[in-house]
């Protein structure tokens, strides 16, 4: 490929790092190649060995999102739509499909519903396992947690394909309901995995979150007091790990979440490790969900036909996916495309705490500070 | 240092991949299968792919096809497709299938057009196929509810 040499064009200024202000500071560039989970660059001012301020660079992964669903139909829209967060799948995909079948008038069936919540369950063991191996694990140079991680990941994976047909682009929700029944043989293969994971979970517990290197290098690093998370509006595990009871399958619940039995973990420290604890925690509050479902599963058709056009008006309807809040708003004008959608979601709400928690810390400690947040560069971007 | 002597007794679970190969579920997402006696030609493919690599031509293979009279099939170019297989599910004859087909790679990039004769030839390194989630009704294999009409606005 030959590069397009325009001599006539004046060339683009170079990149200056502002120079630092104080002679004992200087400002150092971290990123924008792939800092741990995307594209993100951090201009970081350090003072010896203290980081003094952290200025987020975000926008290398914008892909317009929402402007690419305004030329797409409405089912069409899905593949494109879950990709931002191709680890949290179905709740991208949950997320976006709610607000139509608002808008349409459709009821999903109960066993839509719950199918749905088994895989949105699912999603969300799979993308803490992704945190736990990469965000925490690799971020603390814990290379054992890594592949314990990513190994049980895998069958969570194996069992995702068997129910969606791909292991991670599922494309599982159109609007109306799921797009399969759970295949023969799926609940005795799960409750197995499940029985298999527990016995995992403590296995982690013992060799990452009682770990004492782990606990030395997470505990009371990157305090985030409950007024602040409040204030700075975070969602999700963040936001429950500075001790706010905060979660929408239990504020507004969707899906089948309202028959289910399960609790919110909080922990009241709001430091890195009490973010870690709370996804540890998170995924035992999943395997339980799983095992409900299961259980309660009510027999009937999966899903209803919807109609092929977004009927005119407006929408609004949320999910709490791995990240924290997930908002869609569709808005419809009759045909088969929608007039404007538009995402808000966990990542992107918990960028602001970055630079919060990056203040008066050692520069060793960003990585758990970063990885403690889960941020998803491209999820947030859009 | 208890840990890494138990992984040395642990079986190895990677596979020689050429030679060995990972059974795949029913139903998994690989290339289309095209039923070349059930398809109309009505397009309602082409219109849902997210990804626009379905184009309509001319069959070629000669034979005479009653319930498409103007002779038009789906051609993929599977270097856009993403195999959400929308085009599957919402086929309404029921003339697309799923394949666990997913050695697609070409040396050359043409090669990565489907004419639909390609396409209706079954795989043959995976045995006879036929996928157990699609009916023959074009119902996506799903029991649906009866649903009101609702009035026109």
């Amino acid at each position: 490929m030959t590069a397009n040499l325009d001599q006539t064009k004046t060339p683009a200024p170079p990149i200056v790092i502002a120079a630092a202000k104080e002679p004992s500071t200087l400002d150092v560039s971290v990123g924008p190649q792939h800092p741990g989970s995307g594209h993100l660059r951090m201009l970081i001012r350090v003072d010896g060995d203290y980081i003094v301020s952290v200025d987020p660079d975000i926008g290398y992964v914008h892909r317009g999102c929402e402007k690419i669903a305004e030329y797409r139909t409405a089912v069409s829209n899905i593949p494109h739509l879950e990709r931002p967060c191709i680890i949290d799948a179905i709740h991208l995909n949950w997320g976006y499909v709610l607000p139509i079948e608002e808008l349409q008038g459709v009821v999903v069936p109960p066993r839509g519903q719950y199918i749905s919540t088994i895989a949105a369950e699912m999603n969300r063991i799979m993308s803490h396992l992704y945190w736990l191996a990469i965000n925490a694990g690799v971020f603390s140079g814990h290379t054992t947690i890594f592949m314990y991680a990513f190994g049980d990941r895998d069958l969570f994976i194996e069992l995702a394909e068997m129910l969606t047909g791909a292991r991670l682009t599922y494309s599982f929700l159109p609007p109306g309901g799921p797009r399969r029944d759970l295949p023969a043989e799926f609940k005795d293969r799960l409750l197995k995995l499940l029985d298999y994971f527990e016995r995992r979970l403590v296995e982690y517990d013992r060799i990452f979150f009682s770990n004492p290197l782990v606990i030395a290098r997470a505990k009371g690093i990157g305090t985030l007091k409950r007024e602040e998370a409040i204030k700075l509006g975070l969602t999700g595990p963040v936001l429950r790990g500075s001790g706010v009871k905060y979660d929408v399958r239990k504020v507004e619940p969707y899906g089948a979440y309202a028959d289910l039995d399960f609790e919110i973990p909080t922990f009241e420290e709001g430091d890195s490790y009490a973010r870690f604890l709370v996804r540890f925690e998170e995924m035992k509050q999943s395997i339980k969900i799983i095992r409900q479902a299961l259980e309660k599963m009510p027999k009937g058709p999966i899903a209803r036909k919807a109609p092929l056009i977004i009927p005119e008006g407006e929408a609004i309807a949320r999910v709490e996916s791995s990240r924290g809040e997930l908002v869609y708003m569709v808005k419809g004008d009759n045909s088969d495309k929608p007039s404007r959608v538009k995402i808000m979601n966990g990542s992107f709400r918990t960028l602001i705490a970055l630079p919060y928690l990056l203040r008066n810390v050692h520069v060793a400690d960003m990585p758990i500070i970063y990885g403690s947040l889960d941020y998803w560069p491209v999820e947030a971007d859009r | 240092m208890y840990e890494g002597i138990k992984h040395i007794f642990k079986r190895t679970f990677t596979l020689k991949y050429p030679y060995q190969k990972v059974l795949l579920p029913k139903g998994f997402r690989g290339r289309h299968i095209l039923y070349m006696e059930k398809c109309t030609g009505c397009g309602i493919c082409a219109w849902i792919c997210p990804e626009r690599c379905i184009s309509f031509v001319q069959a070629a293979d000669g034979k005479d096809h009653p319930q498409n009279p103007e002779n038009r099939f789906p051609q993929y170019w599977y270097a856009r497709c993403c195999f959400c297989h929308f085009c599957t599910d919402y086929c309404p004859t029921g003339a697309l299938d799923y394949s666990p087909d997913y050695e697609l790679a070409e040396y050359d990039r043409e090669l990565l057009v489907w004419s639909p004769e390609r396409l209706s030839k079954v795989p043959t390194n995976v045995g006879n196929y036929r996928s157990a989630f699609h009916g023959n009704n074009g119902s996506m294999g799903v029991t649906y509810e009866p649903v009101e009409k609702q009035p026109k606005t």
